[in-house]
């Protein structure tokens, strides 16, 4: 089922915190809404689930207009069918897992195989053998499954996510996520999730949004987003970015590489050569992180195969292909 | 628009607003307006001129001193007892807290009943500890007065002190060292001023309390001739001769005292309060005692001998005495007062199903009227929110006298007489619901402000509509302090002395006012066995919520 999001707007009193966003997200894509703290992900959101009213424009779930503000629809959060996971899980402490699972087909008085239902979403998640418990007795993961199977147990068709993994701890997230996306998958959903953590949105999404103070600046697929960020700010934000001093670049444009192409080799004849002296070394395992000074005023950061010296000076090639520039000031 | 603030329909504000304005407001309106009319008229001044022409000016300062000793003497004995119980090595015994709260939970007419039964000539004192009599002449004076209700008012201040000083962490002590303080300087640049802004309220709140408090000075002022404000009030309003006016006058500047008061603690509590950053460090400085332990389990033990040993132990032997002042001896043994009790058919018994069902019915109207109004207040905004608020929590602001006064103005008016629930039994469980109301409301609105949104838009989302939601979420979560409300409404108006004495029809008995009237009559006995009988039955009830919640907890929540 596609979201159609024409021309939407929310005001906080005097926070703007989503401008006028127009957006689609197609049937059986996962999208991310990736952005820093107060960017207005979450308000997004919660405007798509009916938790926030907008104060203008459309929101379309496949063919069912669900918000209009010229023709005054307002579907109300428990009609529009949806599956949502929250941050803080949100599960109901005085309800067992079995019941927080079956909540939404009791609500909506859809009880026709409730048990074999219920089971089935749990199974999803692998947690069928923790009907009885209460919220309070599963860890956070475990929780975070029940929320899961909360959202899917109605097979909606679409999944809202709102920072679903924030909350847990790095190696729980990894196998999370990778559960989260398998399930989407099979279960034929559109998914919207948000996140402020740059390499679940890269690893996970078919699609990011990234956003700044409740504008999208940047729509595109993660490859895009990293290798051509149309922005400064999105350039700082995803990933290290790397400046070039290159000659005709005109005023308000910067030529940047990402640090795993400042290479050591010179591959092709018409490759960039820069002497640059190494300031520090770092070895992360699979490569070593050095910093590199041009002049005091440009410093790199490179992804290199081999050490280094440190305050030895090098050269370093760039690849012309690999240099993307970008329009606009340096805070844009 | 926070979906939240949409879930409150307008109907239900206005339901609340006009419920408060019936139950509270209006007769709280009604004292106000009455002690501002002389002779039909207005004037502004007219219950300072109501004191000084009617010669109520001692009562006026009897009541203030009493309420400043008081304050100053709760501070002298909570004081030492909140550091040694917060900042040395007997801070690991917990159960010192709980055993401090017995004084507090003690109506203070029967504590103060079981000191004077102490004290009195041929009391208890006199037949079994000679010693104690040597202070008679000072107990019965200003200073028991003070004493009885110092000890029945200390643990709250005890409470307020300790739980700031708990709160200061061990690093903002440790700063102070490292930077070169000594103890005392810490005492007085660090712990003292952080304290400060708590123990103010603490004070303040003790003050109105006192000026607030009937038990005591009825029953031990009234008899050394030390009148306050409430024993005053009750004069001229139930005691012949009547004069009502003169009452409503005094209850009027009563309320206005306690009003300024109020506005002084909001004044300190906005100008001093510090919150005290809390950084990784949660543990508290320890100060270690040694030897030194010896005397902080002296002051302990003497505190309760003092403040619960000697009350119930005159209690409790005055309840099984067959003849009261001939001394326990084997001949004057009996549990005959008790059976009495509950024989069914005698006054006492009477009194006590009286209490039981009245108290039974006022807790639950209060609880749903509670539950009702915390949940308004929690869903709307702005002013009507506020409004609300201060209102159905205006009982506890306002000495309970005042509002009785004004139940009886309001109630007794021509208007309301058809309603006929004045001078019927009805009118005391309304106005153990008025007075009692504020408990509900405070302890589901902390309930209801701990569960997170997201539960109910977790909900919303799952296709929940507003009545599900209210009865699959919202009240099985706020269920906790709803049950609290209840029994603290049920275990308080079983003993309600002032509001029963009071508003009571003729020839109606509850157990408080059938103590009172047998401790009056000399039938001590009778008296303190529906003490101890109704101190029991609270605690039990308390001890059984306890448990259950306990078991419950391990499920739930
Ligand atoms: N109910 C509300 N009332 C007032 N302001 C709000 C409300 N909800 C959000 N805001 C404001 O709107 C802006 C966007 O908030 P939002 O929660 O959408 O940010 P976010 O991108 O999800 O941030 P985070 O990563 O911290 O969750 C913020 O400035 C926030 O303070
Ligand atoms: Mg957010």
């Amino acid at each position: 089922m596609s979201i159609v999001i024409d021309g939407v707007r929310k005001t906080f009193g005097s926070v703007q915190a989503v401008r006028e966003t127009h957006l689609t997200v197609d049937s059986v894509e996962f999208i991310t809404l990736l952005g820093p703290s107060g960017c207005g992900k979450t308000t997004l959101l919660r405007l798509i689930a009916g938790l926030e009213l907008p104060d203008d424009g459309e929101i379309t779930l496949g063919d069912h207009l669900v918000y209009s503000n010229r023709k005054s629809i307002q579907i109300p959060a428990e009609e529009r069918g949806l599956g949502m996971v929250f941050q803080d899980f949100a599960l109901w402490p005085h309800l067992t897992v079995f019941e927080n699972v079956a909540f939404g087909l009791r609500a909506r008085k859809d009880t026709k195989r409730l048990k074999e239902r219920v089971l089935w979403a749990l199974d999803k998640v692998q947690l069928q053998g923790f009907v009885d418990r209460y919220p309070k007795q599963l860890s956070g993961g475990q929780q975070q499954r029940v929320s899961f199977a909360r959202a899917i147990v109605t097979e909606p068709k679409i999944i809202l996510l709102d920072e679903p993994l924030s909350a847990l701890d790095a190696v729980l997230r990894d196998g999370l996520r990778l559960m989260l996306r398998t399930l989407t998958n099979e279960l034929g959903l559109t998914a919207v999730y948000v996140t402020h953590d740059q390499h679940e949105a890269m690893s996970i999404s078919d699609r990011i949004v990234v956003m700044r103070d409740g504008v999208m600046l940047q729509n595109e697929n993660p490859e895009q987003v990293y290798n051509k960020p149309n922005s400064m700010f999105v350039a700082n934000f995803i990933g290290k970015s790397n400046f070039i001093p290159l000659n005709g670049l005109k005023e308000h444009e910067h030529a940047m590489v990402r640090p795993e192409q400042l290479k050591l080799k010179q591959d092709n004849d018409d490759d960039l050569a820069f002497d640059v002296l190494v300031t520090s070394v770092s070895y992360l395992g699979d490569r070593y992180e050095v910093i590199l000074e041009l002049d005091s005023d440009t410093v790199w950061t490179a992804y290199l195969p081999k050490r280094v010296e440190q305050e030895s000076t090098v050269t370093i090639y760039i690849s012309k292909d690999d240099i993307h520039v970008i329009q606009g000031g340096s805070d844009e | 628009m926070d979906l939240r603030y949409k879930l409150i329909k307008n109907t239900n504000i206005i339901i609340a607003v006009a419920v408060l304005l019936v139950l509270i407001l209006i007769p709280i309106a009604m004292v106000l307006f009455r002690s501002f009319l002389v002779e039909g008229e207005f004037h502004i001044a007219a219950p300072v001129q109501t004191i000084i022409q009617h010669d109520l000016t001692e009562v006026f300062v009897n009541s203030m001193r009493l309420a400043f000793t008081v304050v100053v003497v709760t501070t002298v004995i909570a004081a030492p007892l909140a550091f040694i119980t917060a900042k040395t090595d007997l801070a690991k015994h917990r159960w010192i807290d709980v055993v401090m709260l017995v004084p507090f939970m003690t109506p203070p007419y029967i504590a103060t009943m079981g000191w004077i039964l102490f004290m009195q000539p041929r009391g208890i004192a006199e037949t079994m500890f000679p010693f104690f009599t040597v202070f008679r002449p000072m107990f019965f004076s200003f200073s028991g007065i003070v004493m009885v209700m110092s000890f029945n008012l200390f643990p709250f201040i005890y409470l307020v002190i300790k739980n700031t000083l708990v709160e200061i962490t061990r690093s903002l002590e440790d700063a102070g060292s490292v930077h070169g303080g000594g103890f005392g300087y810490r005492m007085r640049r660090i712990i003292l001023p952080l304290v400060f802004s708590g123990y103010t309220m603490g004070a303040l709140l003790i003050f109105v309390k006192t000026l607030a408090e009937f038990g005591t000075p009825a029953t031990l002022g009234r008899r050394v001739g030390y009148y306050v404000f409430t024993t005053e009030i009750y004069r001229y309003t139930n005691q012949w001769p009547i004069d009502f006016a003169r009452g409503t006058a005094l209850a009027s500047v009563l309320l206005v005292t306690c009003m300024v008061i109020w506005y002084v603690q909001q004044l300190v509590a906005s100008k001093y309060a510090y919150t005290v950053v809390g950084g990784r460090d949660h543990g508290k400085k320890i100060y270690y005692l040694g030897k030194g332990q010896i005397f902080a389990w002296l002051y302990i033990a003497v505190l309760l001998i003092l403040a619960v040993g000697v009350p119930y132990y005159s209690i409790i032997t005055s309840s099984l005495m067959n003849v009261w002042g001939r001394g326990f001896t084997a001949g004057n043994f009996t549990f005959q007062h008790y059976v009495n009790l509950f024989a069914g058919g005698t006054q006492g018994s009477r009194a006590l199903w009286n209490s039981m069902y009245l108290s039974f019915l006022a807790a639950t109207i209060a609880m749903m009227l509670g539950t009702f109004l915390a949940v308004v207040i929690i869903r709307s905004k702005g002013f009507i929110r506020k409004f609300i608020d201060i209102s159905s929590l205006l009982s506890n602001t306002v000495p309970r006298i005042v509002i009785i006064v004004g139940l009886i103005l309001f109630w007794n008016s021509p208007v309301m007489i058809p309603v006929t629930v004045y001078n019927t039994i009805w009118i005391l469980a309304l106005t153990y619901v008025v007075a009692f109301l504020p408990y509900t409301v405070q302890y589901v609105k902390a309930n209801f402000q701990q569960i997170d949104d997201s539960l109910f838009h977790a909900a919303q989302v799952c296709g929940a509509k507003r009545g599900y939601i209210t009865r699959r979420i919202l009240f099985p979560l706020i269920r906790p302090g709803m049950i609290s409300g209840w029994i603290m409404t049920f275990i308080i108006s079983i003993r309600e002395l002032v509001g029963s004495l009071m508003i009571r029809p003729a020839g109606i008995e509850t157990s408080a006012t059938y103590i009172y009237r047998q401790f009056d009559q000399g039938e001590i006995p009778l008296g303190m066995a529906m003490a101890m009988t109704t101190v029991g039955i609270t605690t039990v009830i308390m001890i059984i919520v306890q448990r259950g919640r306990r078991t419950g907890a391990n499920t739930a929540n």
